[in-house]
């Protein structure tokens, strides 16, 4: 198994924002925010020379707590720093984006690291589609055409014109072309069934986030099914699980911590306005939301949607073991890791980074 | 990009003067659909955004009198009686300028805030207002209202003399309007032209923190009176917000090219 490395960017004081989700870009200080994007560099160079072989990257917009809304522009800073690390794009929210935009940033970022990206796709979380104004009904096919066309975009050796169902150009002529040929690997980040079984038949990666690992291991039984009847087997590489995590030196050190924050638990991350939260998956879910149905909305903004916790949590024997049940019960190939905790300063999740190179990884590289 | 919307067919209005709490105000009446108030300060400008809601909802429109900090209080009980003659249900209150102020007033006090499901000011004046702004001579006052006075063909029709003003700039303390922001207890959406010179540039803000339930939306290349320059767009923001409320935040629009 190997270990990938969440570049978030978190903004320094991200555990002061309040329970909602955009934060107001009032609480934003230049001077914090500037040295917040300078110690995550840093901790994403340590991370390399602790043993990490990815760096990854997550596009979320109008919140500090993963400050990359390009996660392109990360990943080409990151690229300067850090020279061995494969950088994962997991990834570009296609139905938010141009997709041919997204296929020149991906031909740009396999380029500057002399091939070392692997592309991600995915739809995004419900309060992203707010942000370009995206039909959240529209979202799903959006991905699938997007990932199509950059595909095509990436590969096409002439210009080409694209007739689709939400985009159309008349010129497509994507330069650089990638480093890696045809194409670097890529990476579908999905829980749904539909986009699961479209990546085993287009033999893309699996990235899944956040479930618990009973959840997951339903999860990759069926796209290992569905790569077997499309006539392929998965690389190790090819199965990615994004958690979060919290290592210290004991698991009464871990337990600790958490007990410590706030109601127990790392505060809630997205938190919508409940109307708005029921109206967008409404329309994910292709059906309709009656407002008129139900009460009027609270004066004060009442909030829905909970972080889910943390995935790992312990000393760093614990966590290995942890990590081994994803492994052996889900194929994981690479752990991708949320360190950066609310609340946790910059020095602590280095000394995590270091603890987790020196005593975790040698365990799960042997996975 | 040539604008491609249909103009909207002149709106025929019904005219009558009601009368609660001293106060007699004329009434226009048009469309059908969810009620939605409009508290008129000062008409100059309007038409096409009238015209255009009405398609879309049952509008009232109370042509209020300039207003004075005395009786704002009075005001506040009048509006709120007239209203509860005209509509028996919930119902969408939009105010604009000055009138937002006493919109915004009203949204702020039980029992009247009750029956509000959605609040919309659009320019309000109350919080901030622009320094130096009441001692202009109206005339400079009038070519602080639009973004592209140049462009107003008739300009001259607006209000003069000492109206301008109380039309347009509230006599409430506006530390004290501010002050009672979070009093506000329905969905609320505020509106201001991206160029309003009338007021200071961190009103929109101020609004949009303190408000609970509070969206702030600002139209491009618009001044004070944003109905007078750019309706339909105007039109188009506080349209969505009566039929969806806070759920306006979300694109129900397709966007599908061809099947």
């Amino acid at each position: 198994m190997k270990a990938s490395y969440l570049g978030a960017m978190g903004y320094a004081e991200r555990h002061l924002f309040p329970d909602c989700w955009p934060i107001p870009p009032a609480y934003h200080d230049p001077r914090l925010s500037v040295q917040s994007y300078q110690d995550g560099l840093a901790e994403c160079e340590f991370a390399e020379a602790m043993g990490f072989e990815w760096i990854s990257f997550s596009e979320h917009h109008y919140s500090g707590r993963i400050a990359t809304g390009n996660p392109a522009v990360m990943a080409a800073a990151v690229a300067e720093r850090c020279k061995k690390v494969k950088l994962a794009m997991l990834g570009p929210l296609l139905p938010l984006n141009n997709p041919v935009r997204i296929a020149e940033e991906m031909g740009m970022l396999d380029n500057i690291s002399n091939g070392r990206l692997i592309m991600g796709f995915l739809r995004g979380t419900p309060n992203e589609d707010q942000v370009y104004g995206v039909n959240p009904a529209e979202g799903r096919e959006r991905l699938f055409e997007g990932m199509d066309l950059i595909m095509k975009a990436l590969t096409e050796p002439q210009p080409f014109a694209w007739e689709g169902r939400y985009y159309q150009f008349r010129t497509v002529s994507v330069w650089p072309r990638p480093v890696q040929q045809p194409l670097p690997p890529a990476i579908m980040a999905t829980r749904s069934d539909d986009t699961i079984k479209y990546a085993a038949d287009n033999q893309l990666g699996l990235g899944v986030s956040f479930v618990p690992v009973e959840q997951l291991e339903r999860i990759t039984d069926k796209y290992f099914n569905w790569c077997r009847q499309a006539g392929w087997e998965p690389t190790p590489e090819q199965v990615v699980y994004r958690g979060s995590i919290y290592l210290a030196e004991t698991d009464q050190a871990a337990q600790n911590w958490l007990h410590e924050l706030p109601g127990g638990e790392p505060r809630r991350a997205i938190a919508l306005d409940p109307h708005v939260s029921r109206v967008v998956q409404a329309a994910r879910a292709g059906e309709e939301f009656d407002l008129r149905r139900v009460l009027a909305g609270s004066p004060q903004g009442d909030v829905v949607g909970r972080s889910l916790g943390i995935n790992f949590l312990g000393s760093p024997d614990t966590i290995a073991n942890q990590m081994k049940a994803f492994h052996d019960r889900c194929g994981v190939g690479v752990m991708d890791l949320f360190f950066q905790q609310p609340g946790l300063t910059h020095s602590q999740v280095m000394q995590e980074i270091e603890l987790f190179g020196k005593e975790v990884l040698p365990q799960i590289k042997e996975f | 990009m040539p604008n491609t919307t249909p103009p909207t067919p002149p709106t025929s209005f019904t005219q009558r003067r009601i009368e609660a709490a001293g106060l007699s105000v004329n009434c226009r009446e048009a469309g059908a659909g969810l009620p939605v108030v409009i508290l008129e300060s000062l008409a100059w400008g309007q038409t096409r955004f009238y015209d255009a809601l009405a398609q879309q909802f049952h509008l009232f429109i109370l042509e209020l009198p300039p207003a004075n900090a005395a009786d704002a209080v009075n005001a506040i009980n009048a509006v709120t009686a007239l209203t509860g003659q005209l509509i028996h249900g919930p119902y969408t209150l939009i105010g604009a300028s000055q009138a937002a102020n006493l919109a915004l007033q009203i949204a702020q006090q039980d029992p009247a805030a009750a029956q509000l499901e959605a609040l919309i000011l659009i320019s309000p004046t109350a919080v901030r207002p622009a320094a130096d702004i009441l001692s202009l001579p109206p005339a400079q006052l009038a070519d602080l209202l639009l973004a592209h006075p140049e462009q107003a063909t008739d300009l001259a029709g607006l209000p003069d003399g000492d109206d301008l003003p109380r039309l347009l700039l509230s006599d409430a303390n506006a530390a004290q309007m501010e002050s009672r922001l979070g009093e506000v207890r329905c969905p609320t959406l505020v509106a201001f032209g991206s160029r309003d010179r009338l007021v200071a540039p961190g009103a929109p803000a101020a609004y949009r923190s303190q408000i609970p339930n509070c969206h702030l939306s600002l139209v491009y290349d618009a001044g004070h009176l944003i109905a007078a320059e750019r309706p339909e767009a105007l039109t188009n923001a506080v349209a969505d917000f009566v039929e969806n409320r806070e759920t306006f935040v979300v694109n129900r629009q397709p966007s599908l090219i061809n099947p």
